[in-house]
């Protein structure tokens, strides 16, 4: 997938915007010369996965629409934690209204929309009436019953419910939106997936801390062991930083999990469209181009689907930890 | 049928494709084939105008990661009080609705089998009661039965005794008269037969005697 030649130097330079296109087989029914790349390259492949300041339809409704900014002048802030790795890979603070924070604010507001609407028929009558009222009521439930209570106990696991369902919904919702045409899957950015993961982690630490203290919790970190004085002072502190680093990395993998899984299916679809454009010039194109397309509807399915279990895997595992920070035992 | 209408999707979606693919891409793609291996190299390397830069999927935004924590953090309180609190609330008193409907259609059940029970029960009493009342009044029958032959029995005893009586005090009246009378025909005849040897002082008190007795005897007779 990483092209060996790429420098990550400039990628966040918004030079890159005036190039990058919707989806594969849009991009070849572009004219433009402009465009004349190998449609397989990986860095423009990934350049229509990403985030971006514009959105991208097909030239017909519209082409290329950057979204309007409210702050263009330069970087505002680098962060840095003085490893390179790590690095190379933070973007600078530019302050620019992406493509991705769009979206994510239509899913806030359709899920306060719908689930809004829901309370107030709740509200009003006491039976489940429609589709959509028991779809959702049930997606409720089961989060309620097979997820939340199993992980978190029956009597704690109601006080995490807005969260879990915020999580869930919020998930799937952006998961969704990846299904659109010229849309994104803003859980397809590590910025996002992090940020959610941070905030399971900040829950875990607080409600932990709530229900244990703030010692009783921290120290609780370190599993139980009847070891000789000597000895549990030279090792507890170690199995205490381990620990610790095995909570950062729960909750980074939460997050790459979530992230790998978004990506590589938008990737792969990218990827099997640009097969089309790729053998545009040849014969085989007669072939490739049903072949294509058949795949990219097998995969939009599987995507559909995938969708909706990386959103209830990553509800669970919050769950899951949450419920091992109430309950150490 | 099926194959055929997914044929003529297929053909079509292939044609479409075709159709535009071929009018306005054939040549732009062809020109991209022919630089392609220069231009990736340079796409990747040096132009960020092309390629759409970095190919790392770890890439953090910072901003996007702010941008996702406050609408997470914004969602999650509106969401709390206007949709998750009531619509749990909601849930969960429908649940206790029907748990309470469940419970309560089982109580009822349960009455009714009970009632079922009771009913039974009495309505086997009721036949036992009936069958006891109809040997009661059967006994009761009987009594009477013997009671009124009783009664009829001596009813019948006392009218024989009393025509008995009569008839006995008939026949004593009877006996008397026929006395009476067998008397006055004896002394008739007597009279008859002693009456010419009779001499006349006799015959004289003969008559006296009879004048004497003659109130006496027609007394009784009437």
């Amino acid at each position: 997938m990483a092209d060996p030649h790429e420098t990550p130097a400039d990628a966040h330079d918004d030079a890159h915007a005036a190039d990058a296109h919707g989806h594969a087989d849009a991009h070849a029914a572009h004219g433009d010369a402009h465009h004349a790349h190998d449609p397989l390259d990986a860095a423009h492949l990934i350049g229509h996965v990403k985030d971006a300041t514009y959105f991208e339809f097909p030239r017909f409704m519209g082409g290329k629409v950057e979204i309007p900014q409210i702050y263009e002048g330069p970087t505002l802030a680098t962060i840095s934690v003085g490893f390179k790795p790590i690095d190379d890979r933070i973007m600078p603070i530019q302050g620019r209204i992406t493509k991705f924070m769009v979206l994510e604010a239509i899913v806030a507001l359709l899920l306060i929309l719908v689930f809004s609407w829901l309370a107030l028929r709740l509200r009003r009558s006491d039976r489940p009436k429609g589709a959509l009222t028991n779809l959702l009521e049930s997606m409720i439930v089961f989060i309620r019953d097979d997820v939340a209570r199993p992980a978190i106990g029956h009597h704690d696991a109601d006080k995490f419910m807005p969260l879990l369902l915020t999580i869930f919904f919020f998930v799937l919702g952006c998961n969704l939106f990846g299904m659109l045409p010229w849309m994104g899957s803003p859980t397809g950015a590590l910025a996002t997936t992090g940020a959610l993961a941070f905030i399971t982690l900040c829950t875990v630490c607080i409600s932990g801390m709530a229900k244990l203290g703030p010692v009783g919790f921290w120290v609780g970190q370190v599993p139980h062991m009847d070891l000789p004085l000597a000895l549990a002072i030279l090792l507890k502190p170690m199995i205490f930083v381990i620990e610790l680093m095995g909570m950062g990395i729960k909750h980074f993998i939460l997050a790459m999990r979530l992230l790998a899984n978004m990506m590589a299916g938008h990737l792969v679809q990218a990827v099997i469209m640009a097969f089309i454009a790729a053998s545009a010039a040849s014969a085989a194109w007669y072939a490739v181009t049903p072949a294509s397309l058949l795949g990219a509807v097998a995969l939009s399915l599987l995507e559909l689907f995938v969708a909706f279990l990386q959103a209830y895997i990553f509800t669970f595992l919050s769950a899951l930890f949450i419920g091992m920070a109430v309950h150490p035992h | 049928m099926g194959l055929a209408r997914w044929t003529i999707c297929v053909a079509l979606a292939f044609a479409a494709v075709g159709f535009s693919a071929q009018m306005a891409a054939a040549q732009d793609v062809e020109k991209a084939l022919e630089h392609a291996g220069e231009e990736v190299h340079e796409a990747a390397t040096t132009d960020p105008s092309h390629g759409g830069g970095s190919t790392d999927p770890l890439e953090v935004a910072p901003d996007l990661a702010i941008f996702t924590f406050i609408v997470f953090v914004i969602l999650l309180v509106v969401l709390r009080k206007f949709a998750w609190g009531p619509i749990m609330e909601a849930l969960e008193r429908r649940e206790q609705n029907v748990a309470e409907h469940i419970a309560q259609a089982e109580r009822n059940h349960e009455q009714a089998r009970q009632l079922l029970v009771e009913y039974e029960q009495r309505l086997a009493g009721a036949a036992n009661e009936v069958r006891e009342l109809l040997e009661e009044a059967r006994r009761d029958a009987e009594g009477t039965k013997q009671s009124i032959l009783a009664e009829a029995r001596q009813g019948a005893e006392a009218e024989k005794a009393r025509a008995l009586r009569d008839i006995e005090a008939a026949t004593d009246a009877a006996l008397e008269t026929i006395a009476h009378r067998s008397t006055d025909l004896a002394v008739e005849l007597a009279g008859k037969i002693v009456g010419a040897k009779l001499t006349k002082d006799e015959h004289a008190r003969l008559i006296q005697d009879a004048v004497a007795k003659f109130p006496a005897s027609s007394a009784s007779s009437n």
